[in-house]
């Protein structure tokens, strides 16, 4: 690439560092600006909801790359700068302030923020987010032992803040509309274990329950469910799932309920790339298109969007993984566990120490880990050298 | 060197948190971590304990025994 080539980034988050990182590693020589709609260094989110809200000191950001990082690389950070209409014909991109950006080839990495708070909660004080850091320290600030926390949404997000706030002794209360929790990416056993953990540690979990209202002058103080049961409360974290930020895609004729890209990352639209949460890409395990809004899926997303920027074939998929921390226990998952009919235990999950292995007839598809670290580098080898239909068709 | 340490590239996604707990043991370079000292065993252990993904492998140099995984 020349000199004058100019590659824009759009979003400051895990996808869009690992792109610029991947971009420079590779020898592309484009001119990189990299747009971050907050105020801050680019930062980790997985600390947010765990040792960034349990710490009570004034804790540091976790950056993903010291200042330094950027002008080492040659990457023009732009902090507080957000994106605001994409037009692909023009090869341009819009920003709040009214300016437009050139760019020969552009990164839609603007991850996704938050489902909105319920009506019944609206403009009530008490009611918090938990996406930014800015949304961390705030809840970070309410959480005081004794205060009696609600917690809608029994998601990743909404397990590991109820398993932290506990560990601080506030009173949680964890309430889910579903059935269980984490059921598109556990089996049900492993649902009702991790219920079952969150009781011991005296998290009241709800399930199927479903909030119709709010009172409270000003600031909430009590939730009314479906059921006609009322709950008192002096915070509530609504944790109901995210959507992808693609409000400034309106217009730009890509799809605004997600991006959807190849294997390599890329749009409908010549020269525009996206990765990260933000994304709907096809999953070849299970055959469906969805957006996979793990760390690692940001990790590799933003890497692939890379090498597809640069004409290289893309680097090799890893195998479908997230973790989560929660009352001590660290739950490792790899492969698409939710799929799973039959589960092969080793240990047993009262104790918070197992090894799941997860199948569906008698194909391993997926591991389930709590506690057991050793254990994982061989199930994953296991996972890759299992045979799965679209490689029994390569 | 009286520790082996090998991280899968393949396996590393560059969480750092390895780096964190033995700066003087493990460095992120670009994606992956990488080894560029040793240190006492329990802190090996205890880094490849932390590691996400378990993509750090410590064996004993002279002994050839598997500290982790």
């Amino acid at each position: 690439m020349s000199t004058r080539e100019r590659i824009v980034l759009v979003g400051g988050g895990l996808a869009s560092v690992r792109c610029a990182q991947t971009l420079r590693a590779e020898g592309c020589d484009a001119a990189i600006t990299l747009l971050c709609a907050e105020r801050h260094l680019p930062y980790d989110r997985p600390p947010l909801s765990k040792a960034l809200l349990a710490d009570r000191t004034d804790a540091t950001l976790p950056l993903l790359r010291p200042a330094a990082w950027y002008d080492d690389n040659r990457i023009e950070l732009r902090l507080g700068e957000r994106a605001s209409a994409l037009h692909p014909r023009e090869r341009t991109v819009r920003l709040a302030t009214g300016a437009a950006l050139r760019y020969d080839r552009l990164l839609i990495a603007t991850g996704a923020v938050p489902r909105p708070v319920p009506d019944a909660l609206l403009g009530r004080s008490g009611v918090h987010i938990l996406r930014s850091i800015d949304d961390a320290q705030a809840l970070r600030s309410a959480l005081v032992s004794g205060v009696r926390l609600v917690i809608l949404g029994a998601g990743l997000i909404g397990l590991e803040v109820a398993a932290t706030a506990r560990a601080l002794g506030v009173d949680v209360c964890v309430l889910e509309s579903g059935l269980r929790p984490l059921a598109s990416a556990l089996p049900p056993e492993l649902s009702d274990w991790l219920v079952g953990l969150h009781r011991r540690n005296d998290v009241h979990v709800e399930l199927g329950a479903k909030l119709t209202g709010a009172r409270g002058r000003g600031r909430v103080q009590e939730l009314r469910l479906a059921d006609g049961r009322t709950l008192l409360c002096d915070l509530v974290l609504v944790a109901t799932g995210v959507v992808p930020a693609t409000d400034w895609l309106a217009g730009s004729g890509l799809s605004t309920a997600g991006v959807e890209i190849d294997p390599a990352g890329r749009t409908a639209a010549a020269g525009v790339f996206a990765a990260g949460d933000v994304a709907i890409g096809w999953d070849p395990v299970t055959g469906q298109t969805h957006r996979n809004d793990h760390w690692e899926a940001a990790v590799h997303s933003g890497r692939a969007a890379a090498c597809a920027m640069l004409g290289q074939a893309p680097p090799p998929k890893p195998v479908h993984a997230f973790w989560t921390d929660q009352h001590g226990v660290r739950l490792q998952v790899v492969g698409p566990a939710a799929g799973a009919d039959r589960i092969d235990l080793d240990g047993t999950l009262h104790d918070g120490s197992f090894v799941a292995q997860l199948y569906a007839g008698d194909r391993l598809i997926a591991g389930a880990i709590a506690n057991r670290p050793r254990d994982l580098p061989a199930l994953r080898r296991r996972l890759i050298t299992t045979p799965t239909p679209e490689r029994i068709a390569a | 060197m009286i520790h082996r340490i090998e991280i899968d590239p393949y396996a590393c996604c560059g969480h750092g948190d390895c780096v964190d707990i033995a700066p003087s043991v493990f460095a992120l370079d670009g994606d992956v971590a990488t080894v560029i000292g040793d240190g006492p065993a329990a802190l090996l252990v205890r880094a490849a304990e932390a590691c996400p993904s378990a993509a750090i492998a410590v064996t004993e140099d002279g002994t050839g025994t598997r500290l982790f995984p």
